[in-house]
């Protein structure tokens, strides 16, 4: 299962920090619920449920923008690299 | 006497080794016998040190950039007005002057006082303007032609002698020793800043320069003339030191008064070896080594300010001669915390 | 309960080190209507992409443009230059709002013709006319403006066949202090040639000599330019007079005022930098104001301004079709409108807007026609929101010159609507299709059949 790396600081605005590189990010709002969402463990199935009780949106499109992210989050190298793939 | 609580705002907060005039007109107001400064500054990107600079700047909000337009930035100032009550604005980079300067009556209902030169003032100093501007007001310039092809400099060549300068049309200058060099550096300037290239006499000597305030109606507030004493290899000066130059101040005066310059502005000027002057530039603001004017005796923040502010200002007639200044850099240490606040909601 | 918009996730670098191109962000502003009707409820008739045009902003600039011009000069007349938009409905709106029409081929003269633009009233420029344009506009007693002196014999040796006399004018070119310069079109003031040109129809007695002509440019940000070609031209009227005792009828400045487009590698936008019809107007007017032409003499003022008049009263509308992220991780947005159909991407930076709302968020995007072809960019680094597929676009201020240099490439040109003053849409201009482009092509008999 992907898993964001453990000492990758990420705080309310969306302001996230990368101890390892030096490197800062910000995530806009949907970014910061999927971030906060894996972080705490749900998986993808359960990331979309929140989000379709939530936002008006098709799982087909939700999947295609959730792997779109966490391609970025993947080549940004904010995830552990021996997690889903 | 009781000092004059203003909130001033003002930009060029990039203190880094090409710096911005920010800090330096900072420590000219926060020297101020007269005004009690609360300084809100203008911030475009997180990493200027400005922001920082805690001891200097008060609070600091970042605002869109010029190119997107007058409207964005005058939206941004007027949540910053609405927060601050802003009372003078003094924008100190180049690429804002234009936009302040379009809206400076829309500024002025709002309540928010500049002091800039007028857009005539501005575009008429203009580097591919020189000429005309040194045939006007009777001033010596480079004689400086531009060109829109390479072609075009064949037919001006036996015009000019080499070396020639080649000039885009706002930034970068190149010194060419033949025809051969003439095409490489139109080419390299064309393709970053556009049309037409101007062919510049080439004047050597020393490069002097003054700083100096217009009162709008052609008088001289105040005028320090400098040469550096170092200058780096981005062309910035790492030292400089005041001259007791009568001639340069009264070229000073002459141009002030004839083009009835308001605001801030930085001569830049060559000494040739027979002691003549020639004008190669004219910048539309205060330059970032103003506060060795301030130390010098002439606190040409302030007395922009003052003038902005519509107050009584005593022209100076003195400052002090063989004033030195060496610039340096220093490394600060900054809170994480401050830069996620800065980035994140663009305030500090 | 009512659910909220998705927005798709995004995570953004916050510049390390170097200065960002972009300062703090700011919102475009999503334009989801234009004069009242919806955007997308105009597509979901007329298709995507779009053309849209606003009957009520072309004659709301033309009413302000020609306002600065008549409230400082007694006598101003505008011609409707042809080629930057000569779709007959926009046509006919300019001339209803009292415009003459400026063409500059055979092909734009007839359409000017069948428009009902009576004959003295078009203004035929350009180096391009035939011996038979040349003849149909003498006889139409239609304005000539000479470009060169084989298009001058031409005229007299036809005068000598035809009884009308030919009405003609020349245009002349000169150094106004801009680059580049116009020199290929007309005769050259500085070298003497426009004089002598004139002195040659002078002592030809059988054209009428009634004006002078001049285009000093297009996009022209300078006001000071047309001060300078004014004052050239009103004193080669002065020195007519003087001469020859000929009184000129107009003085045509022609166009090229700036529209407030932005071009591409402009510091400014156009919307800042792009003088106002007031300035243009006073640069002109005074010139001519100062000159040394009496003012009984004071001569018919012509413009003959495109852009600047149409520009604005332009949008394409359109889907986007698809988001990709490119190899260094920058967001590509690719939508259905091509450089085919918006030429003008090639020198402007055109602003394009969401049709629905949108957050604050936006992210560093390039925005790709949907060509095969690499050069098919409608706008490279903007800071865009966060489209989605489906989702819907507006570009502005496309209203010059697309409509004249749109090309049929890859696909069809798509319909082209206009909004009335009332707001009802009209479509101007049917869409192409297959049978369009068919029913102009012949294949020879022995290609008409194949096995495979
Ligand atoms: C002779 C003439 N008049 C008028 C125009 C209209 O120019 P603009 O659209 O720049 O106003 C043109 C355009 O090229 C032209 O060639």
């Amino acid at each position: 299962m992907l898993k964001i790396k453990k000492n990758i600081a990420i705080s309310d605005s969306g302001f996230v920090f990368d101890p390892g590189t030096g490197d800062s990010y910000s995530l806009n709002p949907t970014g910061l619920e999927i971030v906060q969402m894996i972080k705490s463990g749900k998986s993808f199935e359960e990331i979309f449920q929140d989000f379709a009780t939530k936002y008006e949106v098709e799982e087909e499109a939700f999947e295609k923008y959730y792997y779109d992210f966490t391609t970025t989050l993947k080549q940004l190298r904010l995830t552990e690299p021996n997690g889903e793939d | 006497m009781e000092k004059i609580k203003l909130n001033i705002a003002l930009s060029g907060l990039n203190n880094i080794d090409s710096p911005g005039p920010g800090i330096p007109v900072t420590r000219g107001l926060k020297d101020s016998l007269l005004i009690d400064p609360k300084i809100i500054g203008l911030a475009y990107d997180n990493l200027e040190p400005g922001p920082y600079m805690h001891e200097l700047i008060d609070k600091t909000y970042k605002v869109p950039y010029p190119s997107d337009g007058v409207e964005p930035l005058l939206d941004r100032i007027r949540y910053i007005h609405e927060k601050e009550h802003i009372d003078v604005l003094i924008p100190n980079f180049d690429s804002e002057l234009f936009t302040f300067m379009k809206s400076e009556r829309t500024l002025k209902e709002m309540g928010i006082r500049t002091f800039l030169p007028t857009l005539q003032q501005f575009e008429e100093r203009h580097k591919s303007n020189l000429p005309q501007f040194g045939e006007k007001y009777g001033v010596k310039v480079p004689y400086s032609e531009p060109i829109g092809s390479i072609m075009d400099f064949r037919k001006i060549e036996d015009k000019f002698e080499y070396p020639v300068v080649v000039k885009g049309k706002f930034y970068d200058a190149y010194i060419a020793y033949d025809f051969e060099q003439v095409g490489i550096y139109f080419n390299k300037i064309a393709a970053k800043w556009g049309l037409p290239i101007v062919i510049q006499e080439f004047v050597k000597g020393t490069e002097v320069n003054v700083v100096a305030l217009g009162d709008g109606n052609g008088n001289t507030i105040g005028a320090v003339p400098m040469r550096k004493t170092y200058i780096t290899d981005k062309g910035k000066g790492w030292g400089g030191i005041t001259l007791e130059d009568p001639v340069m101040l009264e070229l000073t005066h002459k141009i002030i008064s004839q083009t009835k310059w308001r605001g801030g502005m930085e001569l830049e000027l060559i000494r040739t070896s027979d002691n003549e002057l020639y004008m190669i530039e004219i910048n539309p603001r205060l330059p970032a080594w103003v506060y060795l004017a301030v130390a010098a005796g002439q606190n040409l923040p302030e007395a922009l300010v003052m003038l902005a502010m519509e107050m009584p200002v005593k022209p100076f007639s003195h400052y002090e001669v063989g004033k030195m200044f060496i610039r340096y850099s220093y490394d600060m240490i900054c809170d994480l915390k401050e830069f996620e606040q800065l980035s994140t909601k663009g305030e500090l | 309960m009512t659910k909220l918009i998705f927005e798709r996730p995004i995570i953004q670098r916050i510049n390390a080190g170097l200065p960002s191109k972009y300062g703090m962000a700011h919102k475009l502003e999503p334009i989801s209507h234009i004069d009242n009707v919806s955007i997308k409820s105009l597509m979901d008739s007329y298709g995507s992409p779009l053309f849209i045009i606003s009957e009520s902003t072309i004659r709301k600039t033309y009413k302000n443009a020609f306002r600065a011009f008549s409230s400082r000069y007694p006598k101003v007349q505008f011609a409707w230059s042809y080629k930057t938009n000569y779709l007959n409905a926009v046509c006919n709106v300019f001339h209803q709002e009292g415009s003459w029409a400026e063409v500059v081929s055979g092909f734009e003269y007839d359409k000017a013709i069948a428009n009902g633009v009576p004959g003295e009233l078009i203004i035929f420029n350009g180096p391009d006319k035939s011996r038979q344009d040349l003849e149909k506009a003498i006889k139409n007693g239609s304005l000539i403006h000479i470009d060169h002196f084989d298009e001058l014999y031409e005229i007299i040796s036809l005068s000598k066949e035809i009884e009308e006399r030919p009405k003609v004018a020349i245009r002349v070119n000169m150094d106004t202090g801009i680059y580049p310069r116009w020199d290929r079109f007309g005769f050259n003031y500085e070298n003497g040639e426009a004089w002598d040109a004139l002195n040659r129809i002078m002592a030809n007695k059988k054209l009428d000599l009634l004006g002078l002509h001049t285009h000093i440019g297009t996009y022209m940000m300078s006001t000071d330019a047309y001060k300078i070609a004014a004052t050239k031209l009103a004193s080669l009227a002065v020195r007519l007079e003087q001469k020859h005792g000929h009184v000129l009828q107009y003085i045509d400045m022609g166009g090229g005022f700036a529209s407030k487009n932005t071009l591409r590698g402009a510091y400014y936008p156009g919307t800042d930098t792009t003088p106002s019809f007031d300035d243009f107007a006073e640069a002109i007017t005074s010139a001519f104001m100062s000159s040394e032409i009496k003012p009984d003499n004071l001569p018919l003022l012509i413009l003959e301004n495109g852009r600047a008049l149409i520009d604005d009263a332009g949008y394409l509308a359109g889907t986007v079709l698809a988001n990709k992220r490119l190899a260094d991780g920058r967001r590509a947005t690719i939508i259905d409108a091509g450089v085919n159909i918006l030429f003008t991407a090639f020198w402007y930076e055109h602003d394009i807007r969401p049709v629905e709302p949108v957050s604050e968020q936006t992210e560093d995007t390039t925005i790709y026609g949907p060509l095969c072809m690499n050069i098919d960019v409608i706008r490279g680094n903007v800071m865009f929101p966060l489209l989605k597929k489906g989702d819907h676009y507006v570009i502005r201020r496309v209203g010059a010159y697309n409509n004249t240099q749109w090309l049929q490439f890859i696909s069809m040109r798509p319909n082209v609507v206009m909004i009335d003053s009332k707001g009802e849409p009209h479509l101007i201009r049917k869409n192409e299709t297959l049978e369009t482009i068919n029913s102009q092509e012949l294949t020879p008999e022995h290609l008409k059949n194949f096995d495979l």
